[in-house]
């Protein structure tokens, strides 16, 4: 039985650290970007059941990353990390399609339960 | 939060002046007018009373007196009556009144025949003649006598008519002179009113730009204020958000670490203890920088030799530098006295020195220092990339970083230059940039010499 794949996209290494441990301990095989560019490889070449997408890396933002994985036809679910607050982003976030938004700093059940309904799916 | 916020006195005081002045002037303006009309009402006074007054009564005396002259001539040659006595004394009465009215106009002019001469020359004459004709009237003087006296009496008169055609003529003279002291008198108070208005003009001109100013400042003011408030509100966004990321790795790493117990891995607590240190080190920055907006930053002065002092901020940074694969040269440190807060200066210095070795490229950094007349200059130079052109005005801006997307990878906030620069500004002093992409940057901070 494969593990359902989760990639990590987060330049902030402690962040990074805690979001894959979590993602691992859930059950998830998970790939780590951290930045833009970096992710979109990662993106383009594997397919995941979710992509924890930071809002602010260097290279490409998450948004702008997302908008254009949406354009070329990708349906990967997707949630925006981000240190703004939810109202800030949300109009931005529905643009660019993106299914939920985890505002930092988030509760360890929030981004456990998050991990639950979109791994256990897969 | 920046000098520009300070109100500029200047529009107020210019207002304040002009507003006196023009009041001074409005005051000046009549007192100069009282004066000048009361000028000119005396001069023509003194006309009116030259011309007219003693020219008149030069004439009405001159004729009293040929009247005089006359009838004592025709009672010489007829033969005297009671009658002719009684039309004498009339004629000599009409010559003294006329006579005190010379004496009522108040002012002949001292080199001119004075009315108290005059009504002396009259009155010996009269008391010459007129006892002569009163013994000839009752037949007690002979005819040879009388007629002796009338000739001493007429010549007593002469200098009289001589007297009146004299006064005569020097009214004339002070009437005119008396005309033209008013047309000077007329120019002068043109000139001097003209004066007082053109100033008047000048100072409305002042009060007008002066409102004109005082509104600008206060539109200034309120651009100020507002952007003040946008700052304070950019601020706090932007420390709650810089905050957000440490927390969420305590939050998320401590609740975890309630749920997997002894499971944990190790570099769960390890990040724990390193956020705790950065949240630490952002809220000491961000308290240093809140205490400097507020009421500037509190310093402890100390008067110190620049090359020891130097000699010992290096030496503290290099271990650390080091670490970062980099080089900490010292080039020459200036033989000059400074007075700073040596803490703070330190750490101003080690901003500049942290930042030169992290963007630097792992070029050597390079620690110099140098004595002006009026200041000390510690420059922090590195061979790395430079600062984009576009990023230079914004480098000491809270949480900017030349990186738009705010990249963490170098683990600053970015408050750094904005820490330093206060630290600067607090002793007096700037910092000046001067960077080039390609070659590197020099940051520069000056402080002023003591005196």
């Amino acid at each position: 039985m494969t593990l359902p794949r989760v990639l990590v996209v987060e330049d902030d290494p402690p962040i990074a650290r805690l979001v894959a441990r979590t993602a691992r301990f859930e059950g998830a095989d998970v790939t780590m970007a951290a930045d833009g560019l970096e992710a979109r490889d990662e993106w383009e070449r594997g397919s995941f059941a979710l992509v924890l997408l930071d809002a602010m890396l260097p290279g490409l933002d998450g948004i702008s990353l997302c908008r254009e994985r949406r354009l070329a036809g990708d349906r990967t679910p997707v949630v925006l990390i981000t240190a703004r607050q939810v109202g800030e982003v949300v109009e931005l976030a529905r643009e660019a399609e993106i299914d939920e938004v985890l505002a930092k700093p988030f509760a360890y059940d929030e981004l456990v339960a998050i991990l639950r309904r979109y791994i256990r799916g897969a | 939060m920046t000098p520009s916020g300070q109100v500029r006195a200047q529009p107020w005081r210019l207002a304040i002046v002009a507003v006196a002045v023009l009041v001074l002037g409005l005051v000046a303006v009549g007192v100069i007018g009282l004066v000048v009309n009361d000028r000119i009402g005396r001069v023509v006074a003194d006309a009116i009373a030259y011309d007219i007054e003693l020219e008149e009564e030069a004439d009405d005396f001159r004729a009293a007196v040929l009247d005089l002259q006359a009838y004592h001539r025709l009672i010489a040659l007829d033969d005297p009556s009671p009658l002719h006595a009684e039309q004498l004394d009339d004629r000599y009465a009409a010559l003294l009144e006329e006579i005190g009215e010379f004496e009522d106009i108040g002012r002949v002019p001292p080199d001119a025949p004075q009315p108290a001469d005059l009504r002396a020359t009259v009155e010996l004459y009269y008391s010459g003649f007129r006892p002569a004709l009163e013994a000839y009237l009752a037949g007690d003087l002979p005819k040879a006598d009388f007629d002796e006296a009338s000739d001493r009496g007429l010549a007593e008169l002469d200098p009289l008519e001589r007297d009146a055609v004299v006064l005569d003529q020097l009214g004339e003279e002070l009437g005119e002179a008396a005309f033209v002291t008013i047309e000077d008198e007329r120019q002068t108070g043109f000139f001097v009113l003209g004066g007082v208005i053109l100033g008047l003009s000048l100072t409305a001109v002042l009060v007008g730009i002066g409102a004109v100013l005082m509104v600008r400042e206060g539109r200034r003011l309120l651009t100020v204020a507002a952007q003040a408030a946008q700052a304070k509100d950019d601020f706090i966004a932007d420390a709650s958000h810089e905050l957000r990321t440490p927390l969420t790795v305590l939050r998320g790493n401590a609740e975890q670490a309630l749920v997997l117990g002894t499971r944990s891995p190790p570099d769960l607590f390890e990040d724990i203890a390193s956020e705790s240190v950065r949240m630490a080190r952002i809220v000491d920055d961000l308290l240093l920088l809140a205490t400097s907006d507020a009421a500037g930053l509190p310093l402890t002065l100390e008067r110190l030799e620049a090359e020891p002092f130097l000699t010992e901020v290096a030496a503290r940074a290099e271990p650390l530098i080091e670490e970062q694969g980099t080089a900490l040269v010292v080039e020459t440190l200036a033989d000059a006295r400074v007075d700073v807060d040596p803490v703070r200066i330190e750490q101003a210095i080690r901003i500049l020195v942290d930042n030169a070795a992290k963007y630097g490229r792992g070029s050597p950094v390079r620690l110099r220092s140098e004595a002006r007349p009026a200041s000390v200059l510690i420059s922090v130079g590195d061979d790395g990339p430079g600062i984009p052109q576009e990023a230079v005005p914004h480098i000491f801006e809270r949480f900017y970083r030349t990186d738009r997307t705010r990249s963490r990878s170098f683990g600053g906030a970015g408050l750094g230059l904005a820490i330093a620069q206060s630290i600067v500004t607090a002793h007096g002093g700037r910092i000046e940039v001067d960077s080039e992409p390609g070659r590197g940057t020099v940051m520069t901070i000056v402080l002023p010499r003591p005196a």
